[in-house]
Parts: C-alpha cells; sequence; structure tokens
C-alpha cells in the first residue's frame, strides 16, 4: 500500500491527532453542508394559524408581460388563457401538474418560478402554515365581490386573505347506470355486477372518508378508535374492490369500472363521454372541496397574476371556465351565464341541506393528520 | 506499466465518481438528512428534531408481505425474460448473419412509442373484451373479467418492459461465444442438454448475470407498471415508498426506508467480497 | 451447421410478435373515431391532424429527444471510461462498484426529490435541462457500466498484447482493436441510456422546469385525467414507424450491398 492508502485508512484512526482533528472537520463540513442545504428541514412551526395578511403590494419582480401558471391537468376552458392575454397583453407559460405532491415539492424548494398555483383547500393551509404564499392584494381584485359567501366565509382561508377559488365540487359515487341500476350510497360496493371492479380514490382523507362515513361518523373526526374502525372496514373493502385509484375517467368511460368513488367534475367529464356513466352523492354523506388560486411567495410577476386572478373573477369568464371543466363555480355572478342544465343539476350545485352533509376537509392539526397518514398507509399495504 | 494501476484506473473512473458524487450521493446525503428527521405533516415534511422513529417504523414486520411479493415479482421477471430472451439473443447472435443489428435494432423499436401508451395498450389488450381474452375463449381458456388485476397481468407487464435488458446483454455475450466449443463438445459425445449446460452456459454467463442484475433490480423498483395493470392486491415496495413522499405524507419514513435498501444491497456487495467483483 | 433453426427460429418469431403486439394495437388504435382506447368504433385521422396542431406535446417531444440524446452520449462516454477503469482488480475497486450498483436500487421517487432539493438549494442548477440531465446520467450510468463489463470482462487481452507487440501505441491498440471489440456492448449502454431517459416519468416529474416538460411527464399528468389521449398514442405510432422505415432502409442497403458483393444467402 502506497503512503496515500496508508494515510485514508488512518482516517477514523484515533491515534494520529492530526488526522483525527481534519476527520472531524471534514464530516463536520460534510454534514454542516447537508444541513444548510436542507430541504425544508428546520424546527417546526410554532403556531398553526397564518399569520395576519399585512397590506402587502402586489409588484412584478421581473417587468415583463409574462405569467407562469401551473394547474392540474384539463382543469381550464379553451379561451380562458388566450382571453386573458387579448383583454390583458400578459402571456401566459401554461404547465400542469398531476399530483398536489409533486406541486408542493417544487413551490417548497422555492425556485419553481411559478406565479399562480392551484392547490386543493386542504393543501393550502399546509402552504400557510410554512408561509409559502403571499397575501393577496385585493385592490388588485375589484371582482373579488363576485365571490359566493359560501368561498368568502370559508374557514381555510376567511376573507380570502391568500386564495380565491378556482373551482369547487364534491366528492361521491360514479357508476354505470346500465350495469349496476340506482347508486344511493356505499352499499353498492356490495352488488354483485361491482365485484373486483369497483374503486375508491387514491387520497388519504377521501378514502378514510368512505370507511368512516359508511359507519356513519364524521370525516372530519379526531378520534382515534374510529379511525381504527375506519381501516378495518376499508381493509374489508379492499377485498371486493379491483383498483385504489383517482385516475377513473377513462375507466368509467370505458365501463370497465362500473363504480367508482371519484370527484363530481371527473364524473361529468365521463359523463359528456359516456352518457351511461351517473355521479351520486351518497346518503351517507361525502366530501366538498375547492381548488383555490395561489401566489407563492416568490413569484417573479405577482402584479400580473393578480390580473389574471381578477380576469377570472369576471362572470362571463367564471362561467366559461365552469361550463367547460364541469365543475361548480364559486362566482355568484357568473351564475346567469352557466349552462342551465349544470345549474339545475343538483349534483353540481347541490342544495343547502345536501352541502350541509358534504363538508370540507378540515385541518385537524399536525399529529391527526400523521395519524390519518398512517391509517391510509396502512389500508394501502394491508 | 509506467504508472500505478489504480491510478489509471482511479482516473478513468474519475468523470463517472464526479458525477455520481455530484448527483447521487451528495443529494442522498439529503435523503439520510431526511430519514432522521421527524414528519412534519406541513410542507416541510422534515422537522427537528433528530430521531431514529423513521427507521422504526420502517422496520415493521407489517411490510414484509408487501416486500416478498415484490421480490417474487423481480424474480418471476428475470426468469421470464431470460426464458424468452434468450432464445432470441441466441438466435439473432448465431443466425442472423449480415441483419444481425437490425434485428437488435428490431427489439428496440417498440420501446420509441410512450411507455404509459404501451401499458395502456396492454390495458386494453387484457381486459374482459380485450384481444387476448376473445383469442382465448375460442380454446375455452378465457377469463371472467379479463386479466387485467392479476399477479400474471403486473409479471406480464414487468417482462415486456424489461425484455431490452436481457436481450441485449444476452446477445453481448452470445456473439463472443466461440461455437466451436459446441461442436466440439457434440463431437466428444455430449448431448444437446449437456452441451448447453456445460458449455454455452458458462461461455454466456457474464451476459446472462448482466442482463438479470439490469432487469432484476430496476423491475423490483418499477411500481407505475403493477399500479397500472395490478389491482389492491398487487401494489409492490416501490409504491410503499413512493406513497410516502405524497399521501402518506410521511418523508422521513419513505427515506428511511430507501437507505435501508440500499444499505441492504451495499451490504450484500460487500459481502460477496472479491470473488464477484469482476462482473459487478 | 447445415440444419435449419426452425424451432429456434418460431420461437424468436414469438417472441417478436409478443414485442410487437401492443405496437400493433396502438397503432390500429391511433386511427380510431371515438378517444376510447379499448374499442375500435370507427375510422379517422383527426388524432394525427391534432397532433402536428399542438405544440405543447410538440415542444415536449424535442426535450425528451434532446435530452434523450445528450444523456445517452454523456453516459455512455464516461461509463465506458468507467467500465474499463473497472478490468483490473486494484485496492478500492470494491466500493467503486458497490457505488456503482446504488443507482440500480433507489426509488425513483428518492432521487427526484433528492435532486430536486440539492439542484435547487445547493447547486443552484435552474430545473429543467440541467437538473433532468443530472438525474438521467446518474441513474443511466450503471446500466452503461454493467453493460460494457460484462463484454470487457472476457475480452482476451492477448489481443491487445499483440497489436503493442506488432508495433501500435496505446491509443492506437486501443481504436482498432480494442473499441470494435466491445463496440457492441457500448452501443447497447448508449441504447439503454437513451431509452431510460426517454421513458423516464417519476424522477422527472420533480425536475421539469417553468414552460418545459418531458413528454412521458406530460403524457403521465394528462393520464391521471383521462387516459392516455389518442394524441399521445398517434404520436407513439409515428415515432415507431419512424424508427422502423429508418431500420428497414438498413436492412435493404444491407441486402443490396449484400447481392452486389455476391455473397452466399443470409441465414447461415
Amino acid at each position: 500500500m502506497t503512503e496515500q492508502n496508508l494515510r485514508i485508512a488512518r482516517l477514523w484512526d484515533t491515534g494520529n491527532a492530526r488526522v483525527t482533528r481534519r476527520a472531524v472537520l471534514r464530516s463536520t463540513a460534510f454534514f454542516a453542508l447537508a444541513a444548510t442545504g436542507a430541504c425544508g428541514v428546520g424546527s417546526a412551526p410554532s403556531t398553526t394559524s397564518a399569520p395576519p395578511a399585512s397590506k402587502v403590494k402586489a409588484t412584478n419582480a421581473r417587468a415583463e408581460p409574462r405569467l407562469n401558471f401551473y394547474n392540474w391537468t384539463d382543469y381550464i376552458a379553451d379561451d380562458t388563457l388566450s382571453g386573458f392575454t387579448e383583454a390583458s397583453g400578459v402571456e401566459v407559460t401554461y404547465d400542469n401538474f398531476s399530483t398536489n405532491d409533486e406541486m408542493e415539492a417544487k413551490i417548497a424548494s422555492g425556485a419553481a418560478g411559478y406565479d399562480l398555483v392551484v392547490p386543493s383547500d386542504n393543501f393550502l393551509r399546509r402552504f400557510l402554515r410554512s408561509g409559502l404564499l403571499s397575501p393577496l392584494d385585493h385592490d388588485l381584485l375589484p371582482n373579488l365581490g363576485n365571490l359566493e359567501r359560501r368561498f368568502t366565509e370559508a374557514d381555510y382561508d376567511p376573507g380570502n386573505q391568500y386564495s380565491v377559488p378556482w373551482a369547487w365540487g364534491t366528492t361521491g359515487l360514479a357508476y354505470s347506470a346500465s350495469q349496476l341500476g340506482e347508486v344511493t350510497g356505499f352499499s353498492a360496493y356490495d352488488l354483485a355486477a361491482a365485484q373486483g371492479r369497483a374503486t375508491i380514490l387514491d387520497e388519504a382523507r377521501d378514502g378514510l372518508a368512505v370507511g368512516l362515513l359508511m359507519l356513519g361518523h364524521d370525516p372530519n373526526t379526531t378520534d382515534e378508535g374510529q379511525l381504527a374502525e375506519a381501516v378495518t372496514a376499508l381493509l374489508e373493502l379492499k377485498k371486493k374492490l379491483g383498483q385504489i385509484t383517482s385516475d377513473v375517467i377513462e375507466p368509467l368511460t370505458s365501463g370497465q369500472v362500473p363504480l367508482a368513488q371519484a370527484y363530481s367534475g371527473d364524473a361529468f367529464q365521463a359523463r359528456d363521454t359516456n352518457p351511461d356513466v351517473a355521479y351520486a352523492i351518497p346518503t351517507e354523506g361525502g366530501l366538498s372541496y375547492v381548488d383555490l388560486l395561489c401566489v407563492p411567495k416568490d413569484a417573479p410577476h405577482a402584479e400580473n397574476a393578480h390580473r389574471f386572478i381578477d380576469y377570472v373573477l369576471e362572470p362571463e369568464v367564471g362561467a366559461a371556465l365552469a361550463n367547460a371543466i364541469r365543475y361548480g363555480s364559486p362566482n355568484e355572478a357568473a351564475k346567469p351565464f352557466i349552462e342551465p342544465e349544470l345549474l339545475d343539476d343538483p349534483l353540481v350545485y347541490p342544495s343547502a341541506e345536501q352541502l350541509a352533509k358534504l363538508p370540507f376537509t378540515k385541518d385537524l392539526g399536525a399529529d391527526v393528520e400523521a395519524r390519518y397518514a398512517d391509517a391510509w398507509t396502512r389500508v394501502k399495504t394491508g | 506499466m509506467a504508472r500505478p494501476r489504480w491510478l489509471v484506473a482511479t482516473g478513468l473512473l474519475a468523470p463517472t465518481g464526479l458525477w455520481l458524487g455530484l448527483f447521487f450521493l451528495a443529494p442522498l446525503a439529503l435523503v439520510v438528512q431526511f430519514s432522521f428527521a421527524t414528519r412534519d405533516t406541513g410542507v416541510a415534511r422534515a422537522v427537528l428534531p433528530w430521531t431514529t422513529q423513521a427507521y422504526a417504523t420502517a422496520m415493521d414486520p407489517a411490510f414484509l408481505p408487501i416486500f416478498g411479493r415484490t421480490l417474487a415479482y423481480a424474480c418471476a421477471t428475470t426468469a421470464l425474460c431470460l426464458l424468452l430472451g434468450f432464445p432470441l439473443a441466441w438466435f439473432i447472435a448465431r443466425h442472423g448473419g449480415r441483419y444481425r443489428t437490425a434485428l437488435l435494432a428490431a427489439v428496440l423499436v417498440p420501446f420509441w412509442s410512450s411507455y404509459l401508451a404501451r401499458i395502456y395498450a396492454w390495458k386494453a389488450l387484457l381486459d374482459g373484451e380485450g384481444l387476448v381474452n376473445t383469442l382465448l375463449g375460442h380454446v375455452g381458456l378465457d377469463r371472467e373479467g379479463g386479466f387485467l388485476l392479476t399477479h400474471g397481468a403486473v409479471v406480464l407487464g414487468l417482462t415486456y418492459g424489461f425484455l431490452p435488458f436481457m436481450v441485449l446483454p444476452l446477445y453481448v455475450a452470445c456473439e463472443r461465444f466461440d461455437h466451436r466449443l459446441v461442436e466440439a463438445s457434440h463431437d466428444l459425445g455430449h448431448g444437446r442438454a449437456s452441451t448447453f449446460l456445460r458449455v454455452v452456459l458458462p461461455g454466456v454467463a457474464p451476459g446472462v448475470l448482466a442482463g438479470s442484475l439490469l432487469v432484476l433490480v430496476p423491475s423490483a423498483g418499477d411500481f407505475v407498471t403493477p399500479r397500472l395493470l395490478g389491482g389492491v392486491d398487487q401494489s409492490t415496495f416501490g409504491s410503499v415508498i413512493d406513497d410516502q413522499f405524497r399521501g402518506g405524507n410521511n418523508w422521513p419514513l419513505g427515506s428511511a426506508m430507501a437507505v435501508l435498501l440500499l444499505v441492504l444491497v451495499a451490504l450484500v456487495l460487500v459481502l460477496r467480497g472479491k470473488r464477484g467483483e469482476d462482473v459487478l | 451447421m447445415t440444419r435449419r433453426p426452425w424451432v429456434l427460429g418460431a420461437v424468436a418469431a414469438l417472441v417478436f410478435a409478443f414485442l410487437y403486439a401492443p405496437i400493433a394495437w396502438l397503432a390500429a388504435v391511433s386511427f380510431n373515431d371515438s378517444r376510447s382506447l379499448s374499442r375500435i368504433t370507427g375510422l379517422s385521422t383527426r388524432w394525427y391532424a391534432q397532433l402536428f396542431g399542438d405544440d405543447r406535446v410538440l415542444d415536449a417531444l424535442g426535450l425528451t429527444l434532446r435530452l434523450a440524446l445528450t444523456s445517452a452520449v454523456v453516459s455512455t462516454a464516461i461509463g465506458t471510461l468507467a467500465a474499463f477503469g473497472l478490468r483490473r482488480a486494484f485496492p478500492g475497486r470494491g466500493p467503486w462498484t458497490v457505488l456503482l450498483s446504488l443507482p440500480l436500487v433507489v426509488p425513483e421517487v428518492v432521487l427526484g426529490v433528492a435532486v430536486l432539493g440539492f439542484c435547487v438549494k445547493l447547486a443552484g442548477i435552474p430545473l429543467g435541462f440541467g437538473a433532468l440531465l443530472a438525474a438521467h446520467v446518474a441513474f443511466s450510468l450503471s446500466f452503461v457500466v454493467v453493460v460494457v463489463r460484462s463484454r470487457v470482462a472476457g475480452m482476451d487481452p492477448r489481443l491487445e498484447e499483440a497489436a503493442a507487440d506488432l508495433g501500435a501505441s496505446p491509443l492506437e491498440a486501443f481504436r482498432t482493436v480494442t473499441l470494435p471489440l466491445v463496440a457492441p456492448a457500448v452501443a447497447a449502454g448508449a441504447a439503454f441510456a437513451f431509452l431510460l431517459s426517454f421513458d423516464d416519468v417519476v424522477t422527472s416529474s420533480y425536475l421539469t422546469g417553468v414552460g418545459s416538460t418531458t413528454l412521458p411527464v406530460f403524457v403521465y399528468a394528462q393520464a391521471s385525467k383521462r387516459g392516455v389521449s389518442p394524441e399521445i398514442v398517434a404520436l407513439s405510432t409515428l415515432l415507431v414507424a419512424v424508427t422502423a422505415v429508418l431500420l428497414v432502409a438498413g436492412v435493404l442497403v444491407t441486402a443490396w450491398r449484400a447481392r452486389r458483393a455476391g455473397a452466399a444467402s443470409t441465414f447461415v
């Protein structure tokens, strides 16, 4: 062995004082480097509520007529972006993500460069907890008043300090009317024609909600016992299921999946292609959710982002959007322009009593959320 | 040799070492760091204090069945790839003549299509009204509801996806194999089977090993194919890890599992000692 | 060997049929009148028309091809060097082989998240082509090294020694003796690196930048909403068709050359 090899071999040898110090320095440097670059590893935030929104003026850090918009796939009307560009002269770069987690990871890394993102309501809370969003400048949003009261006073973001709803929907059951007849509740999973082919959503809160609702519990419960019961019920249900998946539109359209827990908008998109697909809000209950437009803290074109939000809040634009994606519009003023068949559909716009059975997923605090996540892992691996 | 062997070797390995050091080891240091953090369901996903909780959870025996299932899929896929790939590689090497390169390229051509398109094509072919079920129906072997959501579908999908990774290394070995050894063996009175086992197989062993490695390990990690072609009973360890970074929301656990996997493999390799170093 | 290899040939043909079955289906469905991928209702070329007008898909395809090509070139170059470096035993070879096998094992999502964190927080590499290339080469290197090593392992050193004896310099010997001997393995490694990059979904989804996405990530995002769109099926069919045409052209050239040289018939 050469001299060099000998020295390397002695690195962890405490005999040689000089080498030991170097070794210690080296390992410290390594961990320090890793620590400073830490992907967000720091002390846990002490408060669970978002800091009060100070009066922030939205400006374009980069003065150019551009906008980087990060949204779900197939979640926009054909003319929304082009209409905005025509009206404001701002060019929009439109990217898509398929899961909240992808989007989160990129925004959390801080350098993704997007001006507008569309998280769901339960993900919004996480963003706020980590201080990743900038408060909205209401001066640039005169159309904010067009929103329905339900969305200006929602407890995920009262007063729309950080977000403006893009579209909302419900989580219920989509099914093939010809194969299953009429479906009213979760007992449909026991139907013979659905055995081995039905699905539930691949989302912790939505999937567990099936278990909780089947047993008559509140889908936002914090009770550990009820959660455990739901896991058992779901493990039983798994034996009758085909898959746990959120990709249900195509299987529903083709008839491969006769019964699926699905988001209302997905069900309606499937229904558009295949009129045999029907959607029902289970008698046991379901969930509501809303996808929200937010501006990340380091958005390079914050002002343009606000102009887009305000544009979408216009009645005709909001209506065109809702008509295209078949989800509920949060825009009260847009109602006159929405297709009457959608407006009259109690599934797209449920009545007030039904909405009472369709709560939003609540933020249950870090510990309980962790328990839900673990319960979901047990359901998927059991 | 004018220069010491290890110097030349290190020089040749330097670019790779640099790239992996920068874009593999350094990022992994972050993952190791995560694995010792406490889970957080906020966006940060991993916070202080440092703890070994994630490792305790990762070694929960409840994960063993899924781990075993994943290994079974990987082994079955490798075996099937060998079964299908060897005749093909041998045929091209021995009988392909001047069209050998073309035939090999023909093996790769299907993979110019999008991966997901191929999987969805299999979904269409294997489902209740798909071509496979219809054809098998003529001989009475059809199955109600088609062949999707079964272990068979998953292994089929994996085999399809990883076949080129077996065929090419096998071809490389078969091409190099001196066929006169087979003739000599025949001349000496050995039958086909005996010749195959004692002359051919040892001769193409490097290719078999290389192909097997390149199919076994990655197929164990592929979770997209099982997710799309399989049902609730076909989830794999890779999807468990993936879930921790998504809905399962437990980055420390996912990181710990990944670290344990890497440590396991490193251990196996270290234990095999200098003997296997020639191949990998 | 005068006996025709009928059985072996039949088996090989079956395996080829297996490889091409879904492709044939994709080709059929690409002309489907409806959106369905499972049932063909009528014939139409509308998906191809839609494809050529869809800038997003074409941009994604362009990026993916450039990325796959670059990744293949880089991985093959440095991976082949590494394979040669590992040829003979030297102190420290063990750890190198362990290091090279780890990328095969690491889960894709872990690599994606880790490289995302590293590129953004530590290295200042912007998301997009740079970050994607970094990760793609990282996981491709192992494949190249394994394949090339399997060929190098059995190489007879006497051939190179003979070349040296005959007066060739080390570089000449490498160029005229060694390289041609390992060429098939290097080509195979390059093909693998290209395919791995071209098809990568999970890792890449964390590393795409603003305004740019790779084709697999794009298709995966779309597939989660409404399955794989027939447009993508049309694109896949087109890509396969183009490479198949090139292949057939190559075969024809080979056959023509053979006929010109008056060689014996092909199948030995």
